[in-house]
């Protein structure tokens, strides 16, 4: 590099400096990320926690979006019984269940029985959130 | 204001029956079924095993985790 792009450089970020960074700093357009879809979410879910077993997510009307057809039954029930409750956790002596619902979907998964309620709940707002394709929950 | 004297409580098991006695109620709660729901604005509610409200929940739940166990086992 010689010694007149060198300084011309030096200039460039000079005058940029002086004029402000706004021209680098201002939000632009971008392609928006692509959202999660139920069946990856049910992935995500698994990767996020050993504890979970298996799940599925319901649309609102009910319908099987993604997991297996044999939980969808049940997971129907549980958020019928649930009446308006956002998030649910029931604890047997075999196992853990916990589902968590938005205005788009609804998310129902079964884990061990040592899960823990409070991180299991924050993974199901997050992946609730990525579904929806809006912004993720803070952490509690 | 006069301080009123502690109510004297049950005795308890201390030493290794102590922690042996607290480790059994330990395993025991956590065998119990457990309701817990969640509203809107983030409040919990526990409903006990016993309430009616629980019973649905419960059923479900258990269908939920045998179905899980055999769609891992199939």
């Amino acid at each position: 590099m010689t010694l007149a792009t060198t300084q011309m450089a030096a200039v460039t970020s000079q005058t940029i400096l002086e004029r402000g960074t706004g021209g680098y700093s201002r939000p632009r357009q971008m392609n928006p990320a692509p959202t999660l879809t139920p069946p990856l979410a049910l992935d995500y879910l698994r990767e996020l926690s050993a504890d979970i077993r298996s799940g599925v997510v319901l649309d609102p009307g009910g319908a099987l979006l993604a997991g297996l057809d044999a939980l969808a039954d049940p997971a129907r029930d549980l958020l019928a019984a649930a009446g308006s409750a956002e998030e649910i956790h029931v604890t047997t002596a075999d196992g853990a269940v916990f589902a968590a619902r938005s205005e788009q979907h609804s998310l129902v998964v079964v884990c061990g029985r040592f899960a823990l309620p409070s991180l299991i709940r924050y993974d199901l707002r997050l992946v609730l959130a990525d579904l929806a394709g809006g912004q993720r929950p803070e952490a509690a | 204001m006069p301080r009123i004297p502690r109510k004297p409580t049950a005795p308890r098991p201390r030493g290794a029956v102590g922690a042996m006695a607290a480790s059994f109620a330990r395993r025991k709660a956590a065998r119990e079924p457990r309701v817990v729901l969640t509203d809107r604005g983030g409040q919990p509610r526990t409903l006990d095993a016993d309430d009616p409200a629980a019973e649905p929940l419960l059923d479900a739940a258990e269908r939920l985790i045998s179905a899980a166990h055999r769609g891992s086992r199939a």
